[in-house]
């Protein structure tokens, strides 16, 4: 099990009221999984996805990464795991403008020692997303879908177990996204974990399984057992689909088929 | 890749973003180079000014003057400045050397009794060159005869050098015409007589009227003054007159004082312009950190510490402190030119202080940025990744 929330609850004091953005949430993501986290906009998505990339603790509940509660991490150690283990792709893309395409995937490592095999493998990595013509540019000449290219390159700098992405579609328009997925797919390893949020029920049709958030709580039965996903192989390529989406869930772009 | 990036990765971080925001990086800079510029400029200034006011001022706290009560209109036993006085005088002056003055009797035309005789009376002095400055003619090194007169005396009796002059009831030639003194009542004030070597002098009431002693500096004037002081009225009694024993260290401590404070002034005004520019900065980097904040958080997101984010942050004040000390000290140095030159009349007459101003501005400069820097940088570095990334 590559991560599991148990019980997990956010709060977050809003003044006067309390905003309780995640109520009693479990579930487990095994390795190489890919899952995507539905619903609209204000149902906790966001702050799931914080949780499970360091970037917050739950009010209570535990968040468990490779076997160890997050939370007996300091916020030093976070950052270190962090760095080591999860690859983030931004919905905005969060790169940084004064830097080129090629700086942006480096940006991750650039701290650290051996710069050229860093940027040997940053240039690999843009190559592998179909940008090699575009390593010296900067994000403002490039176009949206190759801006989300970046982003994802960079989230795989530093072969990362577990990669989240934040409505990686978001700003793209269908064609684009559905470009952009595949390569996030084809370019993370088999044993890379993906877990993507997002409102755009078409992203999930490429997902091996969907939890769906509505006010905080996870709706889906499937989802809402976390036994029952363990059993679920994401290798056997059958995609859990919310059931909505025309789009095949079996083509190239499915995990376990296609490479 | 550059030598930056590989080997300084945070300063390559923080010198892309103040690129980002060029014209406003640049303001913040040009203004901690005004301050840069108002402390090493008016730190040049003072002391240019201080040295031209000196020059001007001339060598007015080295001089020690005796005089001799006067006697005409004194009746309490006033004590004369005879042999013994002037031996005592020279022996406490040491190397320092003297003008010693004599006043002779008012002569009168003769056959006449009441229409004064110009030269009107022969003063003698030694030592002349240093108390006068001669504007026609020449002092002899050997100076045995002839007479000195001043301006105002020559023109009115239209005299010139080499012309012939009764003097004591002696016949001189004229070898010099002299500037004629400042002041009423001063010792060396000639009011209208001519001056002669002083053993060509019969002394009119006392030996000596008085003596001019200049010594190397003021502090050494300062203590001839108050040895003479000792020597000459410490035997006298309570109800004598006494001789009169100045010199002007007060008078040139003021002004040294009113110097320093005016340079203490105007490098006020100095690091208040610096200060100032530090708001600026603090102002310029709370903005960017502003702007900045999802790219903060992105940072952090992928593993840059708090220790980071301040670093680059920090990093970036800093250069902007190097660029402003630089510009500003270059600046300074222009300005200083101008100054001199204004002042001194030689650009390069720069005074041997200045490059401390300039140093103290550079690293008051440097200093500003760094302190105005840690606020945004610690405000920025302490955000927390979740809050960042959400805005």
């Amino acid at each position: 099990m590559l991560i599991t929330a148990d019980s997990v609850s956010k709060q977050f004091a809003g003044g006067a009221d309390t905003v309780r953005a995640l109520d009693d949430v479990s579930f487990s993501i095994t390795a190489g999984e890919f899952v995507t986290v539905v619903g609209p906009s204000g149902s906790g998505k966001s702050t799931l996805l914080n949780l499970l990339g360091l970037l917050d603790t739950p009010t209570s509940g535990s968040v468990t990464l490779k076997g160890t509660d997050i939370e007996s991490y300091s916020a030093r150690d976070r950052t270190g795991v962090r760095k080591e283990t999860i690859g983030f792709v931004f919905q905005s893309y969060g790169l940084i403008p004064t830097l080129t395409a090629l700086e942006n995937v480096a940006v991750p490592r650039m701290l650290e020692p051996d710069p050229s095999a860093t940027e040997q493998r940053a240039n690999e990595l843009l190559n592998a997303v179909g940008l090699g013509d575009r390593l010296e540019h900067y994000p403002a000449e490039l176009s949206g879908g190759q801006k989300q290219r970046v982003a994802i390159a960079r989230s795989m700098i530093n072969d990362p177990d577990l990669i989240l992405a934040d409505e990686p579609t978001g700003n793209l328009d269908r064609e684009t996204g559905k470009q952009v997925l595949s390569t996030l797919l084809e370019s993370t390893g088999e044993d890379v974990t993906v877990v993507a949020v997002t409102h755009d029920e078409y992203v999930a049709s490429f997902s091996d399984r969907v939890l769906e958030l509505v006010d905080g709580t996870l709706s889906q039965s499937e989802s809402s057992d976390a036994e029952l996903n363990a059993e679920l192989s994401p290798t056997t390529g059958t995609a859990q689909t919310t059931g909505n989406s025309n789009e095949p869930a079996s083509d190239s772009t499915t995990r376990g088929e296609g490479r | 890749m550059s030598f930056l990036r590989r080997y300084f990765p945070r300063t390559y971080l923080a010198r892309r973003n103040l690129r980002r925001a060029k014209v406003r990086t640049a303001l913040a800079i040009l203004t901690v180079a005004i301050g840069v510029v108002a402390i090493g400029g008016l730190g040049i200034f003072g002391l240019s000014f201080e040295a031209s006011q000196q020059e001007n001022l001339g060598d007015l706290g080295n001089e020690v003057r005796i005089e001799s009560p006067q006697q005409f209109f004194s009746g309490k036993d006033a004590p004369e400045l005879d042999e013994r006085s002037l031996a005592d005088i020279r022996e406490i002056a040491g190397d320092a050397k003297m003008t010693v003055v004599r006043q002779g009797e008012t002569a009168t035309r003769s056959g006449s009794t009441d229409e004064i005789q110009i030269p009107s009376r022969a003063m003698g002095v030694t030592n002349p060159q240093l108390t006068y400055d001669v504007v026609e003619g020449e002092i002899p090194d050997n100076w045995n005869s002839g007479a000195l007169v001043d301006q105002r005396t020559a023109r009115y009796d239209e005299l010139e050098v080499g012309d012939p002059v009764t003097v004591g009831g002696r016949l001189q030639r004229i070898v010099a015409l002299i500037e004629s003194p400042e002041g009423f009542s001063s010792l060396e004030n000639t009011g209208g007589s001519a001056l002669l070597p002083i053993e060509l002098v019969e002394p009119a009431r006392q030996p000596y009227s008085g003596v001019i002693i200049y010594a190397e500096n003021a502090i050494e004037a300062d203590e001839i003054a108050k040895e003479l002081e000792r020597e000459l009225n410490g035997p006298l009694r309570k109800d004598q007159d006494k001789f009169t024993v100045e010199n002007k260290k007060k008078e040139a401590e003021t002004i040294e004082q009113q110097l320093t404070s005016t340079n203490r002034f105007l490098l006020g005004v100095g690091a208040i312009a610096l200060l100032v520019a530090g708001v600026s900065i603090i102002n310029v980097q709370l903005m960017s950190a502003r702007e900045r904040r999802e790219e903060i958080g992105v940072l952090r997101a992928v593993g840059y510490g708090r220790l980071d984010i301040l670093a680059i942050m920090m990093i970036e004040t800093v250069f902007m402190g190097l660029l402003a000390a630089i510009v500003g000290v270059s600046l300074a140095v222009g300005a200083g030119a101008i100054i001199n030159d204004a002042l001194l009349g030689d650009p390069m007459a720069f005074q041997p202080n200045s490059w401390r101003y300039l140093a103290g501005a550079f690293g008051f400069g440097v200093f500003i940025c760094i302190l105005a820097g840690i606020l945004p940088a610690w405000k920025a570095s302490r955000e927390r990744p979740a809050d960042a990334l959400r805005s």
